[in-house]
């Protein structure tokens, strides 16, 4: 029996224990992340003879190193790798749950988007072309009201089918932009274990912003240096 | 270029922004946000409906048959008879022989015979009109596109095949909306196996005659099997012919608003499309009637049997002899090549008659003469319905699809599926003892 | 808005009713039609009632479909389309009585008025009249002439 790790994350509020719960049919082992005083999740689900190990991450608008529970959400996934990713995103809401979304597409995770809320945005008169949207995206789209538990066999379905096949999405940025990634990524790939180990983009994202945690890590392997020419 | 140089001061800041306008780009192309609901939402919430879309389409357009037909049958009758008595005056006032018979059978009673249909014509484009203007067209359009999808239309092939019911001819010059040039000469080549209004009178005549009560029935099935035999091509075309093969595209469609149809512009659409019509009335198939006419009283006086038309006929017959049609049904076929209309004109002129040229007449003369059974009358309109796109029509193709191969290619499949059906219906309809 | 579009109650009640009424009446034309009873009802090229009845079918099921959504705005919409389609099926058979009348007078024949006046659809339309006017009432407030007027 195959066995996958399966995160699940997204902005507060969105439903996203309510999928845990139905994923896993309520049963969940609650402790707390290492050293962290945040609560940690977890949790079993079986499908179509695949085992998934849920994790419900905290709920975060983004991925910074402002606040724990945003580090803890993306160090998990940097570090762990889970097979894949699952996104939930409040349908009445898309413009700001996306935000979210673009950095996990950034960090290369194996995305699946649960779009929650579904009925609320149609009572809103909100239009959705999910199928365009899962075309620009590059990642899957599961339509979903967890209330009622609709969508929830296509979601298992959809993370089954992403586990298989690996990441393959990107949302392209400026063309400004995009030169600075990839000449910030041709000096980081002199450093071989670096890379191994941290997607090379979001590296080049996260220099460009200056985040905190990535910066000292740049200063610990010494690379400061030659990217201090490009930093500006 | 630095990073300072292309961002700014302060790059986080400036990176959070440069992903909401990516945001924005992608929610402006997949996302329509809650707009005051319009008078164009609601009734596409029923127009548009997955389960009552396609019924209330079939609805309407049944509604426009009944208008067509049955609304403008007075206006036909007073032309039927305005012609019959014109015939009768004429061959009263004028004195010679020849010039009678010619004004009364070839003007006024061949001729006649077809413009009788005229009414139908017009008020089948004025109501098609109606349907376009107030954009309920493009709905229809939107709701059959699923449902034409598996045999290689699509919905944008619809309009042109609709407008094919009234005459091949405008539904070929709208295939000009379709955007793919494979999709496009597949709904051309298609085309012509949409009935039009030209096919009708050889229809009633023929079912009028010989089918008695089920003459209703037998037209019916003539439109049914025109669409049938659409689909079915269409997915045979697409199977077999390599040039057509391929995805799709996808179906999107800017629905326009429902706009109230203004008078001024349903009539003038009815008026450019009947006109057509007219036009051609007065001339391919005023001079088809008169050739057929000639051909047939000459050697003058010879009885029809013995005349020009009747040897031509003859020399065709065994090309249709197994299809149980003579030598009278293969003249009007070989002429209805100019004009489909002229099959009934041919008739017409046969029967000879002067006096009345009612179709009842014609229809009488059919049966007494035992020119058509009731199953060879039902194979004969379906040779009709399938043979060949008329002049006029092949005339169109060519100059839209700017190619011999295709014109050529449509003519020469329409004639062998004709032939095929015709010989299909009399031979199963021979084995089930119809006769 | 979507509020201000839904049915009351006891349209959304009589809407039922004639959606109910509609359907049988439909039904019965359809089933009549089937049996070979073509005799002087059908005009000489089409047998009337298969689709007649099965028009009257639809227009029954569009009133029942506004009367059961009668929360949601989707119900004017049925509403509007069901109005539509009773009005020009009744204004179509009127013609239709009208066409044939004028036919008997030029061709000289009996006309049996009696039957093309009597056609139910026709007659439908008095009880449709108050889903009618609602219908036309909220089309000429939705029109996008009167949202920029109040804009």
């Amino acid at each position: 029996m195959k066995e996958i790790e399966v995160a699940l994350i997204g902005n507060p509020n969105v439903g996203k224990s309510l999928i845990f719960n139905n994923l896993t049919g309520g049963r969940a082992h609650v402790g707390n992340w290492p050293g962290k005083t945040v609560e940690k999740k977890e949790g079993r689900c079986i499908h179509k003879g695949v085992t998934m190990r849920i994790i419900d991450l905290p709920g975060v608008y983004s991925l910074t190193a402002a606040s724990i529970d945003e580090l803890i959400a993306r160090n998990y996934i940097v570090e762990e790798r889970p097979d894949v990713v699952v996104d939930i995103v409040d349908a009445s809401n898309l413009e700001r749950n996306l935000y979210l979304t673009l950095q996990l597409l950034e960090l290369e995770a194996n995305l699946v988007v649960a779009l929650n809320k579904s009925d609320i945005a149609e009572s809103l008169g909100y239009e959705i072309d999910v199928k365009g949207l899962s075309e620009l995206l590059g990642v899957p789209i599961v339509p979903t009201i967890a209330t009622v538990k609709v969508g929830m066999e296509e979601l298992k379905d959809a993370i089954v089918e992403a586990s298989k096949r690996g990441v393959k999405a990107r949302v392209r940025y400026r063309e400004d932009i995009e030169k600075l990634i990839e000449r910030i990524g041709d000096i980081l790939r002199k450093d071989e274990a670096l890379i191994k180990k941290y997607p090379i983009r979001w590296l080049a994202i996260k220099i460009i912003e200056r985040d905190e945690e990535v910066m000292r890590l740049i200063e610990e392997r010494g690379l400061m240096g030659e990217l201090r020419e490009v930093i500006g | 270029m630095s990073v300072k140089e292309v961002l700014g001061e302060e790059p986080e800041v400036a990176m959070a922004e440069e992903r909401y306008r990516v945001i924005g780009e992608i929610l402006s192309r997949v996302f329509r946000g809650a707009r005051p609901l319009t008078l164009s939402d609601l009734l596409d919430k029923a127009f548009l409906n997955r389960g009552l879309g396609i019924p209330i389409f079939l609805a309407l357009w049944w509604a426009l048959f009944r208008f067509t037909f049955d609304v403008s049958a007075p206006l036909s009758d007073l032309i039927d008879i305005f012609f019959s008595r014109l015939g009768e005056f004429a061959s009263s006032i004028i004195g010679d022989e020849w010039w009678s018979a010619f004004v009364s059978d070839a003007i006024c009673g061949g001729l006649g015979g077809v413009l009788v249909f005229i009414p139908p014509i017009f008020f089948l484009f004025f109501g098609l009109a109606l349907l376009e203007d107030s954009g309920y067209l493009a709905r229809a359009a939107f709701v059959v596109d699923k449902i034409v999808r598996p045999f290689g239309l699509q919905g944008r092939s619809f309009i042109p095949l609709l407008l094919g019911f009234g005459c091949n001819i405008p539904g070929v010059m709208a295939t000009r909306t379709i955007p793919s040039e494979r999709d496009r000469i597949l709904t051309i080549c298609v085309n012509p196996l949409i009935t039009c209004s030209a096919r009708l009178p050889v229809y009633v005549l023929i079912a009028g005659a010989v089918l008695g009560a089920y003459a209703p029935m037998g037209v019916f099935t003539m439109y049914l099997l025109s669409i049938v035999l659409a689909l079915l091509m269409a997915l045979i075309f697409k199977t077999l012919i390599p040039y057509f093969r391929g995805r799709r595209a996808p179906f999107i469609l800017e629905l326009p608003d429902y706009a109230r149809p203004t008078l001024r512009s349903t009539l003038t659409h009815m008026y450019e499309r009947g006109i057509l019509f007219l036009k051609k009335a007065g001339t391919i198939i005023f001079l088809g009637i008169i050739v057929v006419w000639l051909l047939s009283s000459h050697p003058w006086g010879a009885p029809l049997d013995q005349s020009y038309i009747a040897t031509l006929g003859r020399w065709l017959e065994p090309l249709f002899r197994p299809l149980g049609f003579d030598w009278r049904g293969a003249v009007a076929l070989f002429f209805g090549f100019i004009a489909k209309e002229i099959v009934v004109g041919t008739f017409a002129v046969f029967f000879g008659l002067g006096e009345e040229a009612e179709i009842e007449e014609v229809q009488r003369s059919i049966v007494e003469l035992g020119v058509f059974t009731p199953l060879t009358g039902f194979a004969f309109m379906a040779f009709t319905l399938i043979y060949i796109p008329c002049l006029a029509t092949i005339g169109i193709i060519y100059r839209e699809t700017n190619s011999v191969k295709w014109t050529l290619f449509t003519v020469i499949y329409g004639l062998i599926l004709a032939y095929l059906i015709a010989l299909l219906i009399v031979v199963i309809g021979g084995l089930m003892g119809l006769g | 808005m979507a509020e201000a579009l839904r049915l009351n109650r006891g349209i959304a009640i009589y809407a039922a009713f004639l959606g109910v009424l509609y359907l049988i009446i439909g039904l019965i034309e359809f089933l009549s039609g089937l049996t070979p009873h073509i005799g002087e009802l059908s005009p000489w090229w089409m047998p009337r009632d298969i689709f007649g009845g099965l028009s009257a079918i639809v227009i029954g099921l569009l009133y029942i479909a506004s009367s059961t959504s009668w929360r949601r705005y989707e119900s004017m919409g049925y509403l509007l389309v069901a109005t539509l389609l009773s009005a020009i099926f009744a204004v179509l058979y009127l013609l239709i009585a009208g066409a044939n009348g004028l036919d008997s007078l030029i061709v000289g024949e009996e006309w049996s008025w009696m039957e093309d006046v009597s056609r139910p659809e026709i007659w439908l339309l008095l009880p449709s009249l108050p889903p009618l006017i609602l219908s036309w009432r909220t089309a000429m407030r939705l029109r996008p002439e009167a949202a920029t007027r109040e804009a």
